[in-house]
């Protein structure tokens, strides 16, 4: 099995758990008990177990998606830039259409627009701390470098 | 001592064979001495010309177009291998991979950089700059820490 299989079943997994915790998290900020789905999924899935089942394959797929392309960090000639914008574009256009059918976000422009802020500044921070990182590490090479 | 060479279709490397009736020490040195050189050298080519290059004079192997180069102070040479056999070969000491594409001699690395982008590059003191994949950063750190300890140990 090689690296981008294992992403991707560990991304299936990862996806099926993070996406109910999401669901009760919603659950428990909108005071309506503590359930991991949407009333309004249940209404739409027709019971409580279908919404579940929904959502966990909804969230299990988006999870799959999101770990598999972690591949595009990996990439020959790739830069920290291009992997960045690459991933939070997959990242956008898997999220997005999941956390509208699973009523994770408001069904309209504004939350829309409030995804994309958050996505947007989860990416710019995971730019931000792979660069730093390995401009640290670059450094300490020059040091070396300096002293020989 | 009688020396030959024999040409033969298909034998990509060369092989030495002594023949003698008693393994004395000077036939043991000799072994040493040809398995030794032949881990340290490479045959190169450069108009249809063999020379053979010893590890420490190259600066970096490169592959460009589907074809393996040696560069060197002196220019650069072809070589018939691909970029992972001669790896094998290499003294790991003396050379470490920087990308998919590329060798370079840890002795000629000038410095190292990042752009704004998150591009990494390793300049040599040639003047030749080479991109370098981030996987292999830390390998680089480590090689060279194993070189300055060894240097001053």
């Amino acid at each position: 099995m090689n690296q981008i299989h294992k992403m991707f079943l560990i991304g299936l997994l990862a996806g099926a758990i993070i996406g109910n915790v999401i669901g009760i998290m919603f659950s428990m900020f909108s005071g309506t008990g503590l359930c991991p789905v949407s009333d309004q999924l249940i209404l739409d899935a027709g019971s409580e177990t279908s919404a579940i089942v929904v959502q966990t394959i909804i969230s299990a797929v988006l999870g799959a998606i999101i770990f598999g392309t972690t591949f595009v960090y990996d990439l020959e000639g790739w830069s920290i830039a291009k992997s960045t914008l690459v991933h939070s574009v997959i990242t956008f256009c898997t999220f997005v259409p999941s956390a509208y059918a699973l009523y994770w976000m408001d069904r309209s422009a504004e939350g829309i627009a409030l995804y994309l802020v958050i996505i947007v500044a989860i990416y710019v921070s995971i730019w931000l701390s792979q660069y730093l990182s390995y401009k640290s590490e670059i450094k300490k090479i020059n040091d070396m470098l300096k002293k020989e | 001592m009688k020396v030959n060479i024999r040409l033969e279709k298909g034998c990509k490397e060369p092989h030495v064979e002594i023949f003698t009736d008693t393994v004395t020490d000077d036939v043991k040195s000799l072994a040493d001495r040809i398995a030794n050189l032949s881990t340290s050298t490479l045959t190169v080519y450069r108009d249809d010309e063999a020379f053979i290059l010893h590890q420490e004079n190259i600066i970096r192997f490169y592959t460009e177009s589907k074809k393996t180069y040696a560069e060197t102070n002196d220019g650069t040479f072809m070589v018939k291998q691909p970029l992972c056999k001669i790896e094998e070969e290499l003294s790991e000491d003396l050379f470490i991979r920087v990308s998919q594409s590329e060798i370079v001699s840890l002795g000629n690395i000038e410095s190292m950089s990042i752009d704004i982008m998150g591009t990494v590059t390793v300049r040599l003191d040639n003047g030749t700059s080479s991109v370098v994949s981030r996987r292999n950063v830390t390998s680089i750190k480590n090689a060279l820490e194993i070189k300055g300890k060894v240097r001053h140990s």
